[in-house]
């Protein structure tokens, strides 16, 4: 299934949307992970060393802020949309 | 006092003698404030009382650039201007992010006090040691950028840093600013005090410098400075879009503060981040010695308006919203009339959008805008409401006062309409949903402000982050309430370290991580400070130091008059819920508020049942001449002003 990922601010080359390819059935954390290594050398944006979403990155379903907790159990269908929301921290 | 890094010396400047001395400050004031807010604010503690008139002559008008302003220290560019506030009465300043603190430092001056009123408009030429009395009566009625012009027009070296206030600072407008031209000295009426003085610009030109103790150990800790920014999510969106980018987030919470901060959804798109960047973005500009360049010119490219330009900030960005605004040539044009006119657009935001709620209520009519209709988002009107405000013209007149005081003067239930705190316009986004935010807004000592903390750690922590240094997982909800006063105490007191030290708040103490926080904002902070002065001080050290000058500010408040009761927020964030978008239906709820803030004062060392300082505190703090203060005031006027 073809899922459709926003991140905001586009943090790497400008590129802030793109489409990940994941299995029937895959959750956030499975997003994430695919997310990651889509990314290269620059997942370091998104991940910490325990390659870990960064805390300060707030993910969005469908508009639907998402409890860090649930990320690995919330499944995705056919056309969601995710965003990665990078913390205000300000303004 | 350390000898390395410093200017030395203080000048003190009285406009009505038109006489400049020098002297220096008390070697405490380095050891205990370090510099920029540290000493100004202490000075103002000494210099004005609670029935010192902000705009009279014996106000003082401060200035002063961070410690390690004038260095190669990335970020160091912030210089502090401290007055009496004008809209609250209680304690103000305002930072700037430009070159005229570097100038002040090369000058050999670590602060600037400017008194007295000059009997006819004057500028100030300090060229090291000379102090020139100017006449500036082919200056007065010039607004900002043609103020510059003039001034540079002037002076045979192109070097000088001018800090002038346009129309709105000349006719005492509450919210007037001081700009130099790259940034802006924007809150608490600066401009205004500097206006009540017949002062129309600070001009500097130092031929001095600034020694560094240790430069090699400088130059390791610039790149480890570097490093983080390369590496801190946070900063490099900063260097693409500069701080439009705060759109996204507040589309995603919905807490745009749209239409006098009513409506959770709004139609942005007009505004959004890639629209200024591909329509308007002319350049990238910056503050001395910042590798981010945030700062933006944003230039109209087309139509009628074509080539008008002026720098855009995020929250003039966002007060547009406040006002309505949803298209961005709309937006530059209006912005750049604030700019011109020398208004600040925090406070003038919010107080033409209780206007315009005022007249949608039927409170104001069309003759109290000489027959005008106002409307939320229209900008022609917007431009004309202005340029009343600037000149004290009609309604104009009440409005240049501040939100507060027009709806005092206006009554008939306008008072629900003025959004302040303190009588200081709020800022930043919506709180609610948010409830540590709303607090924040509540005990910042300058009145609302987004910037005198950083409750957004809550957004970067782990919840074992924030277990371990606040207490509570909870800590790192974003609705979340235990740990979250202890988290805006320590908040405060770290972006604080800041405004003494002369970093920026965006570049410095904000990230992604709290790791990259901690890492730039006290160890690098402590590692930067020793380097250039030679005095060793720790990252704790720096925090009890912000903790001294955060304690001086609430006393100078308390003396003023203010007490818990004014700690607080708005009703309309209580009791009207958010219209629309992700966060409809969201409200600040009280309990949750209260329970941050009496959590808040404890952590402070404070009465949480009061809100007041404790003697044990201040002492603590080694401010036993300020809780000496306190008591004989509290004798004098039988009043209870600590515990």
């Amino acid at each position: 299934m073809k899922i459709i990922v926003r991140i905001l601010p586009p943090v790497i080359n400008d590129q802030n949307e793109f489409v990940v390819e994941l299995a029937e059935g895959s959750s956030v954390s499975d997003l994430i992970d695919k997310t990651t290594q889509l990314l290269g050398d620059k997942k370091n944006v998104l991940v910490n060393e325990e390659k870990k979403l960064m805390p300060a990155w707030r993910v969005f379903l469908n508009d639907r802020l998402l409890d860090s907790s649930n990320y690995f159990k919330t499944s995705l269908v056919q056309g969601d949309t995710v965003v990665f929301l990078l913390a205000l921290a300000g303004g | 006092m350390a000898k390395h890094g410093y200017g030395g010396k203080i000048l003190r400047i009285d406009l009505t003698e038109q006489k400049a001395t020098i002297d220096c400050l008390p070697s405490e004031y380095y050891e205990m404030y370090l510099g920029g807010r540290g000493f100004n604010s202490r000075l103002l503690f000494d210099m004005a009382g609670p029935q010192t008139d902000p705009l009279s002559p014996e106000a003082p008008l401060i200035f002063a650039p961070g410690a390690l302003h004038g260095t190669p220290v990335p970020t160091a560019s912030r210089t502090t201007a401290t007055i009496k506030n004008v809209l609250s009465g209680g304690h103000g300043d305002s930072h700037g992010g430009g070159f005229i603190g570097s100038e002040i430092k090369y000058a050999g001056y670590d602060v600037v006090i400017i008194t007295g009123k000059a009997e006819k408009p004057v500028w100030l030429m300090i060229n090291d040691e000379k102090v020139d009395f100017c006449d500036a009566s082919d200056l007065w009625g010039k607004k900002t950028k043609e103020t510059q012009e003039a001034i540079r027009k002037k002076l045979p070296s192109k070097k000088v840093q001018i800090a002038c206030i346009g129309p709105a600072g000349e006719n005492l407008v509450k919210y007037a600013v001081i700009t130099d031209g790259v940034a802006t000295f924007g809150r608490t009426g600066v401009g205004a005090v500097m206006g009540s003085k017949n002062l129309k610009a600070l001009v500097v030109y130092g031929t001095g410098g600034i020694t560094i103790h240790d430069p090699s150990r400088l130059l390791k800790a610039i790149k480890e400075y570097n490093n983080i920014v390369k590496q801190d999510p946070y900063l490099i969106p900063a260097v693409t879009f500069g701080s439009t980018r705060f759109m996204w987030h507040r589309v995603k919470y919905g807490v745009h503060g749209a239409c006098n901060w009513r409506l959770g959804e709004f139609d942005w798109e007009g505004l959004s981040p890639e629209i200024f960047r591909e329509k308007h973005a002319v350049k990238a500009t910056s503050c001395p010695m910042c590798p981010v360049r945030c700062r933006r010119d944003m230039m109209i490219r087309e139509g009628e308006h074509k080539g008008e330009y002026t720098k855009v900030e995020w929250e003039s960005i966002a007060r547009s919203m406040t006002m309505g605004i949803t298209d961005s040539i709309d937006l530059i044009r209006v912005i750049g009339a604030f700019n011109e006119m020398g208004l600040d657009i925090e406070s003038a935001g919010d107080t033409i959008a209780f206007a315009m709620e005022c007249f949608e209520k039927g409170i104001l009519t069309k003759e109290d805008f000489d027959g005008l209709s106002p409307a939320f988002g229209d900008a022609e009107l917007i431009l004309k409401i202005i340029k009343m405000i600037t000149y004290r013209q009609g309604i104009g007149n009440l409005l240049a006062d501040g939100c507060y005081r027009a709806s005092l003067a206006i009554g008939k239930g306008s008072e629900k309409y003025a959004m302040h705190i303190k009588g200081v316009e709020v800022t930043a986004a919506d709180p609610r949903g948010m409830p540590v935010r709303a607090v924040s807004y509540a005990t910042s000592t300058r009145g609302s402000d987004h910037l005198r903390s950083n409750p957004y750690v809550e957004e970067m922590a782990t919840p074992e982050e924030a277990e371990l240094m606040f207490g509570s997982r909870e800590a790192a909800d974003l609705k979340g309430v235990a740990g979250k006063g202890r988290m805006l105490k320590w908040s405060e007191d770290l972006v604080t370290i800041g405004d003494l030290l002369g970093l920026c708040k965006w570049a410095f103490y904000r990230s992604a991580t709290m790791e990259y926080l901690c890492d730039k904002g006290l160890r690098l902070a402590a590692e930067f400070y020793s380097a250039v002065t030679g005095r060793e001080m720790t990252g704790e050290e720096l925090m009890l130091a912000a903790e001294r000058v955060y304690n001086i500010e609430k006393a100078f408040n308390v003396r003023t008059g203010f007490r818990k009761k004014d700690d607080t927020i708005p009703e309309r964030f209580f009791t009207e819920p958010i219209k629309g978008g992700p966060g409809d239906g969201n409200i600040v709820e009280r309990n949750k508020f209260n329970t941050i803030l009496e959590e808040y004062y404890e952590a402070r060392g404070w009465d949480p049942s009061t809100g007041l300082q404790t003697r044990a505190k201040l002492e603590q703090l080694g401010l036993s001449e300020i809780k000496n203060v306190l008591e004989k005031d509290q004798r004098e006027k039988n009043t209870i002003m600590l515990v």
